[in-house]
């Protein structure tokens, strides 16, 4: 009902609480509530802020429930789904889901917590040299490559898509910075196969989204969207993430697959899909889990334009994405799958209706099917 | 001469994992089998993955697997990392079946390829802790 957020730098200037702070006021301004109507938060679990530093921070009188979500980014439409959840059985009427972070000026996400122990799982990758997620998410590349004859110029297909549609997005911190094939193919390797610009931008801000019933939503400021669709997967055997017997696909067919059943429409149905880019590859492994293309096929999609706003058949992330608008993990997905169905985005698809914000984050995943 | 860089990323055992680490002291790439289904298991873990039976044993296996996956790490994230790279990490399937992480060494990184064939051998860390890692086997 609402979708609030900061700017997005490389130094907020401000405290993690204080953005938080911003981008609930902003969400509660844009659903037209005051701060008294709010009566459940949702966090992820990353996130510094707990619930009771929002509540006293913005002056909640009284919180009817709580949670959070684990796993980073694999919670961005979780959150949501929790949201939706509490209300749909009662517990609370209007709740927040936030992520606010100062990951460019302050602690670097996907490094290591310098007082880390090397114990359970991590036993079996650190010491070999596989600790960021990007050191993982690599092994999926490669896997990918080899088995579909993948490459890295349509990773930069992914990329530089992502970046024409936040050259659109004002609020974007790539705004005015173009972004070439060959700019991609030159970038230095990060973790081969993966290069600089297959890689999701550091981010100071944050994002928050009010969700209430479908009921209290018809009085409201804004035109409503609804949610038809939520789900939450992990596959066989996630723990450590690169284990798995198969690593050319993603746990997300089994999200895509409730999420369908729950919304009961089709990847055919979807106008435009939010997918989540903390890697230009884990893109295409999403177009394939969420039923957009066969196995093998979103290299060649990609490449022939399948994403690119206006002409795509299917527009993915016309905000720009984690790689080109900022990197507030994913919550900024669901924003802008908000305005597409309000028909307010910078890359507006024209008639949207329905809208798949999802990942196929390849250690867990969550989906939703949003419409107006 | 300055002194080698020691890792500080050591593996630390607890009970589940103690045997494996034994094993690699031992010269010994040690895998849980499954009592029931007989299903080889990586890493160490409770139950079996195959048929959820608790429990299984502790077997020495062939140590021979062939490359699955690669990657190249260029940009450190970790003092660790800063030493040693570029340096290669890839994934091997064991003829047993799980997948392991470890490094190819003796091999340029444009000699890396999937289905390569590999044989385990042990590199020492400190007196307790050895790490499996693979070499090319030549025919």
């Amino acid at each position: 009902m609402g979708i609030g957020q900061t700017d997005f730098s490389k130094k907020s200037g401000r405290t993690e609480l204080q953005l938080a702070c911003e981008a609930i006021g902003a969400a509660l301004e844009d659903a037209g509530l005051p701060v008294a109507a709010v009566d459940g938060l949702v966090r992820y679990k990353s996130d510094t802020n707990l619930e009771i530093a929002v509540v006293s921070g913005l002056g909640i009188p009284n919180l009817r429930y709580f949670g959070e979500v684990g796993y980073g980014g694999s919670a961005h439409c979780a959150v949501i789904g929790h949201a939706a959840s509490a209300i749909a059985c009662g517990m609370a009427d209007v709740v927040v889901c936030f992520r606010a972070a100062n990951e460019r000026s302050g602690v670097r996400f996907g490094l290591p917590d310098p007082t880390w122990e090397m114990q359970g799982v991590q036993t079996f990758t650190a010491a070999f040299g596989m600790i960021s997620p990007g050191q993982r998410f690599a092994m999926f590349a490669r896997r990918h490559m080899l088995r579909f004859g993948t490459t890295s110029r349509q990773f930069a297909h992914v990329a530089v898509t992502m970046r024409e549609h936040a050259l659109r997005n004002p609020n974007a911190m790539m705004y005015g910075r173009p972004l070439t094939i060959e700019d991609h193919q030159q970038s230095r390797m990060i973790v081969d196969p993966l290069r600089l610009y297959d890689c999701c931008l550091e981010t100071d801000g944050a994002v928050a989204i009010v969700v209430t019933s479908a009921e209290r939503a018809r009085d409201l400021r804004q035109r409503p969207v609804y949610v038809m669709g939520a789900a939450q997967a992990t596959g066989p055997d996630p723990n450590g993430i690169v284990f798995r017997p198969d690593l050319s696909t993603s746990e997300a067919s089994f999200a895509a697959r409730d999420l369908y059943a729950m919304a009961g429409v089709g990847p055919k149905d979807v106008d435009v899909a939010m997918l989540y880019d903390h890697f230009t590859p884990l893109v295409l492994f999403a177009l394939e889990a969420y039923g957009f293309c066969k196995p093998g096929e979103s290299g060649p999609f990609v490449e022939a334009g399948g994403i690119k706003w206006p002409n795509g058949s299917l527009p993915v992330n016309t905000h720009g994405g984690n790689l080109s608008e900022g990197y507030i993990q994913g919550l900024t997905h669901v924003s802008e799958a908000v305005r597409q169905l309000r028909g307010t985005s910078t890359s507006q698809v024209r008639d949207a209706e329905i809208a798949l914000v999802g990942s196929a984050t390849a250690q867990v995943s969550s989906a939703l099917i949003l419409r107006r | 001469m300055s002194a080698p860089y020691v890792p500080v990323l050591v593996p630390v055992p607890d009970q589940e994992t103690q045997p494996f680490w034994d094993g690699c002291r031992e010269g010994k790439l040690m895998l849980q089998r499954c009592g029931t289904c007989g299903g080889f298991r990586y890493p160490p873990r409770p139950s079996c993955p195959h048929c959820t039976t608790p429990g299984g044993e502790w077997v020495a296996t062939s140590g021979r697997g062939r490359i699955y996956s690669w990657m190249i790490v260029h940009h450190p994230v970790h003092a660790d990392q800063k030493a040693k790279v570029p340096y290669n990490v890839v994934m091997v399937e064991l003829e047993e079946g799980p997948h392991i992480v470890s490094e190819l060494i003796g091999v340029e990184f444009d000699e890396i390829r999937a289905d390569l064939e590999v044989s385990v051998v042990f590199e020492q860390l400190s007196p307790t802790i050895s790490l499996p890692k693979f070499r090319r086997v030549e025919n």
